[in-house]
């Protein structure tokens, strides 16, 4: 073949690749053209079906701990609604697989049969790639899909093709979260409540920290306002809250509602407080707030402790009493008058409540046998001339406006001012106000004043949250501060904590006494409703105080509100529940030294003695810190120590079709394990799990267990 | 200007090349940025820079190893030829055996110590076409020859692409596709070139029984299913975004950036890229893009009749052809006329390692180009040139 042959014989087939080429090129333009231009009104619209929108994406609120930085107070626990899209999955798959997706459906989450499920499905895809009415792409398969329920879901036939990849089952996931309080009524009101409006608490004041930055994603929009993201939120790093570390202790805040509520049954009262404050620092380790609901149960519906300013009774004499020796008008020798225990001033009669048929006695009897007359008396006496002084020294012991305490909503005391408020000062308003009525103020108030006394005079600011941790690291601490640093003189600082020890040890408060330790407090008593005459007789009972006398460790104060039997002192209703939840403290404390020696004890040995049972990773990391060899296989392990020392555990059996045996887990994972099958938990006592109410093995059906700790 | 200038005086070879090149980068580095907004929200925590940035870094590694594979002479290929296409057989085999399984396809191996994953086959490509380009040239004398000519040829053909087969139907395909439209310019006979076409289905039809019997080594089901969606439906829920994409751009689109149906497309910055373009620049600039790709072939197909029977004119038409082939394929998944193959568009699609292969492929391009400019300059035939530094490399 000639070179000029070979030449052209390539030309052409040249062009012919050339010429195929541009063919194809000119049908891609034409099907663009007719796409875009031809058929371009029937695509946009298509398109228009499919509204989106950008919505805040979910975001897991941050926990509210106690103060152990790991009981949770109140938690997020995140939930799923799943939805299908039948067009999404492939022609062959979805019709292999329906009938097994069907049929698994059925079992759960029911609704329907197997076959209703089966023609749904079918009937809903087939309508979308005809593009007929009944086209649905958003199919309800299940709401409230805990974790279990949800790789229970997607091990179905169908929904597992999501695992290769996505859309590939057409299974949708909307995650949104519920707020659970593990310890449900503990503490309940002043953790609070996480709502749209009107939140309450820890949760509203701490809400912006709580809830974190927000975020948004491109969500579509469906038929009934329901907006499912067009990506997948969960692929999405999850937006975090920041935790909160509260002050409050678990098996404290156990004990004081225990009491308090066993407190408000016997004497069928219409609610009652307690607030429990570290002395030194002025962290509250429990506030309890209990009340009645219309139907009569007992529950934390109201903050007594914040928000119920009333008329603090006779725990206030402490106040007048400490005014008196600041001003020098009196100390606790200083004979008063009593008249017998009834006296008038101006034209109010007042009366004792107790008889003690004494003409005279001293400051220090007044106080401690809490008599009304002869405080009053000494109180007209020395300030009905200077009542500004009277004024001046209430707001130098800190009741001169709210305590500071990190909740907001807090109010200042109401103290009358002799010439602010001149309309409404009577000749009657020292006498009163020096035993407690004319005046009001919360009774976290009462509290901080008494633990300033208690702290040798120290007014510290109240405080409930003492860190914000975020990505499991501390962001913040709130360290204890000092608001006075005196609030009188440490001479007569002394003197009054030598008087309320008084009280006890010879006073109104007598019948509280212990042979173990010492302590020192007042007792109120407080008639409500007394301004008119028809109304029944109601009273609050108080105790104010703080323990050990000597060193003193806690200030709490109890009230007893509404109550109209035969009881309604302060030293018969609310002195008992002091004193138990006192007595509770010491011994609590006891059992920690306990512990400590076996610490120590066993720290000689390095090793490990007993059974764990619980998260893995947690162990690892305490055995870890703990310089205790760890093995754990899977991811709940329960075991034990080897001979060595070591820690050996075995994978536990969890599993999602029956109750697991829970004893010897502690609450926080036993919650977090039962919560996750799909059970209510209710929990009772402190510790580790000791029984449960459903036995192990018993099929789980949504039932509320009990788990009783130990 | 002065700038733009020196690199125009400073480069040789095809400029009309350099133009096609440099703005399919633009287009990718815009359209890779628009699309991935999506994914970048879904896995960068909104970071679509971070796209953009990865993006332009391949792009400029792309054009790095471009000019490298441009200063290079491509007779060294040639050389090197049989050699690679004797290594690249094992790496073939080794992937299917223990290659890393990306998507449910084994293509790709990793490279150890810069933890990136290549495709095989892309490697397979790239030397199967540089050794054909050589056969067909060194055999131009007797090329109508069977046992002398045709059989070394189709030979390594075969192979390769059976062993592709397996995990990657489409780019087996598409090699077959430009092996044989080398051998067509390359004037093998017409009833040989059946033959081969012949022997293309007979194979097709031994993996297709191969893939019933064992499922999981070939993944027959999932290239029937997508038959089926192209035959006997609207196209599916990709194709119907896609068609929605394109309607939306309208003829002259929404602008850079406002691309709606990236939420929607399953791959919008690769498979699917060409429907954002066509969504954001309109007709026009989708027909701009299907222009730069045909301008590429013209070219090449341009220094192939200048310089017939040369090594470097059938080199440079194979790679073109390859690269053609693949955009082609693209845009015709894109616009519903072939059914969906996962083919990307070359060069525009976002993916780090095919970049840099296709770049490579452009690079030996314009080494030819540029030899081809010196062989005009001088009078001379390609041949000349090809056998004068044969000997001294």
């Amino acid at each position: 073949m000639p070179e000029n042959a070979k030449k052209n014989e390539l030309l052409y087939r040249v062009y012919v690749v050339l010429f195929v080429f541009v063919a194809l090129a000119a049908v891609i333009a034409w099907k663009i053209i007719d796409i875009s231009v031809v058929e371009g009104e029937y695509w946009k619209n298509k398109r228009e079906e499919r509204y989106m929108e950008w919505r805040p994406v979910p975001t897991l609120r941050g926990n509210i701990y106690a103060d152990d930085a790991q009981s949770l107070l109140a938690t997020s626990v995140e939930f799923f609604e799943i939805r299908m899209d039948p067009v999404s999955p492939r022609e062959s798959e979805f019709y292999e697989q329906v009938d097994g997706l069907a049929k698994a459906l059925a079992q759960y989450p029911g609704r329907r049969s197997a076959r209703e499920w089966r023609d749904l499905l079918v009937s809903a895809r087939k309508a979308c790639i005809k593009g007929q009415k009944g086209c649905n792409r958003n199919i309800l398969i299940a709401r409230d899909v805990d974790q279990s329920g949800l790789e229970k879901l997607l091990s179905y036939p169908l929904f597992k093709l999501e695992k290769v990849a996505k859309y590939r089952g057409g299974f949708k996931k909307i995650k949104s979260f519920k707020r659970k309080k593990p310890f449900e009524s503990l503490a309940a009101r002043t953790v609070g409540e996480y709502r749209d409006a009107n939140m309450v608490g820890l949760e509203n004041s701490y809400d912006t920290v709580l809830k974190g930055e927000e975020k948004e994603a491109l969500m579509q929009r469906f038929p009934g306002g329901l907006y499912v993201p067009v990506y997948d939120p969960t692929d999405f790093e999850i937006i975090k809250g920041r935790d909160i570390v509260t002050t409050i202790n678990v098996p404290l805040q156990d004990i004081v509602h225990n009491e308090l509520y066993k407190s408000v049954q016997e004497h069928n009262a219409e609610g009652a407080v307690a607030v429990l404050m570290e002395v030194k620092t002025g962290r509250i380790k429990a506030m309890s707030n209990l009340s009645r609901s219309k139907n009569g149960s007992i529950g934390e519906y109201h903050n007594y402790a914040f928000a119920d300013r009333s008329e603090p009774g006779s725990t206030i004499k402490a106040a007048s009493v400490l005014a008196l020796l600041e001003d020098g008008f009196a100390d606790e020798n200083t004979l008063v008058d009593f008249n017998y225990g009834k006296k008038k001033f101006w034209d109010l009669w007042m009366k004792d409540s107790g008889s003690h048929g004494l003409k005279t006695g001293t400051l220090q009897m007044a106080l401690e046998k809490s008599s009304n007359v002869g405080i009053a008396s000494v109180m007209q006496e020395k300030y009905a001339a200077n009542p500004e002084m009277y004024y001046d020294r209430m707001m130098q012991f800190g009741f001169d406006g709210p305590t500071g305490l990190d909740l907001e909503g807090e109010g200042a005391p109401y103290i009358k001012h002799p010439t602010r408020d001149k309309k409404i000062w009577y000749g009657t308003t020292i006498p009163w106000m020096a035993h407690g009525y004319e005046l009001s103020m919360t009774p976290l108030q009462v509290l901080n004043f008494y633990n300033a006394v208690a702290n040798d005079g120290k007014l510290m600011k109240p405080q409930l949250v003492q860190a914000i941790i975020y990505n499991e690291e501390v962001e913040q601490e709130f360290k204890p501060i000092v608001k006075r640093k005196s609030i009188a003189s440490r001479d007569n600082i002394n003197r009054l904590q030598r008087m309320l020890k008084g009280v006890v040890d010879n006073g109104t408060a007598r019948s509280l006494r212990s042979d173990r330790y010492e302590f020192a407090g007042k007792t109120g008593t407080t008639k409500v409703g007394y301004s008119k005459a028809d109304e029944e007789a109601k009273y609050n009972a108080s105790f104010a105080g703080y323990w050990p006398a000597d060193n003193p460790e806690y200030s709490m104060i109890v009230v007893v509100y509404g109550l109209k039997g035969a009881k309604y002192y302060g030293n018969v209703v609310a002195g008992p529940v002091f004193k138990r939840i006192m007595d509770w403290t010491f011994a609590i404390e006891g059992e920690e030294l306990m512990r400590d020696e076996q610490v120590i004890a066993s720290g000689d040995v390095r090793g490990y003695d007993g059974e764990i049972y619980g998260f893995d990773p947690d162990f690892d990391r305490v055995f870890d810190d703990l310089d205790v060899g760890y093995v754990g296989s899977g991811r709940w392990v329960r075991g034990g120590n080897d001979p060595e020392g070591d820690v050996r555990a075995g994978k536990a059996k969890i599993t999602v079709d029956a109750v697991p045996d829970l004893s010897g887990m502690g609450a926080r994972d036993a919650i977090y394990v039962l919560e996750n099958l799909g059970m209510d938990v209710k929990l009772e006592g402190v510790g580790k799990v000791s029984r449960q109410s459903i036995s192990p093995g018993k099929n789980i059906d949504n039932q509320v267990i009990t788990l009783y700790l130990n | 200007m002065n700038a733009v200038h020196n690199i125009y005086d400073h480069l040789k070879g095809d400029k009309a090349i350099w133009l096609i090149v440099g703005l399919l980068g633009i287009f990718s580095i815009l359209a890779v940025y628009s699309a991935a907004g999506s994914m970048a929200f879904k896995e960068r925590d909104g970071n679509t820079e971070f796209y953009l940035v990865q993006q332009i870094v391949f792009i400029t590694l792309g054009f790095g190893v471009m000019y490298l594979c441009y200063n290079f002479h491509y007779m060294q290929y040639s050389r090197l030829a049989p050699i690679l296409l004797f290594l690249t057989i094992p790496l073939l085999v080794y992937t299917i055996a223990f290659g890393t399984e990306i998507n449910e396809a084994r293509r790709w191996i990793s490279i150890p110590w810069i933890d990136k994953t290549i495709q095989t086959s892309d490697v397979a490509k790239l030397t199967l076409i540089i050794f054909i380009a050589r056969s067909l040239s060194i055999r131009q004398e007797y090329i109508k020859d069977f046992k002398n000519a045709f059989l070394p040829i189709l030979i390594p053909v075969t192979i390769v692409c059976m062993l592709i087969v397996p995990a990657d139907l489409s780019t087996a395909a598409l090699l077959f596709g430009t092996c044989l439209l080398m051998m067509f310019i390359g004037r093998v006979s017409f009833k040989y070139i059946f033959l081969l076409l012949l022997l293309g289905v007979v194979g097709m039809a031994i993996v297709f029984l191969v893939g019933q019997v064992f499922p999981e080594v070939v993944r027959v089901d999932t290239w029937i299913s997508r038959i089926n969606a192209f035959l006997y439906t609207d196209g599916g829920y990709q194709i119907e975004q896609s068609k929605i994409a394109i309607a939306n751009g309208g003829w002259i689109g929404s602008g850079p950036g406002n691309s709606f149906q990236k939420n929607y497309l399953p791959y919008p910055y690769a498979d699917f890229i060409y429907s954002i373009i066509c969504e954001e620049y309109g007709i026009v600039g989708g027909l701009f893009v299907l222009g730069l790709y045909l301008m590429l072939l013209v070219r090449c197909i341009g220094i192939v009749t200048r310089c017939p029977k040369a090594f470097g004119a059938i080199l440079a038409m194979g790679l073109c052809l390859n690269l053609v082939i693949q955009a082609f394929a693209n845009i015709m998944v894109s616009v519903h006329l072939l059914p969906v193959t996962g083919l990307t568009l070359p060069l525009v699609s976002m993916g780090g390692t095919s970049i840099l292969f296709t770049c490579m492929s452009l690079g030996i391009i314009l080494s030819v180009s540029k030899y081809v400019e010196e062989a005009q300059e001088k009078h001379l035939d390609l041949i000349q040139i090809e056998d004068r530094d044969a000997d001294s490399l």
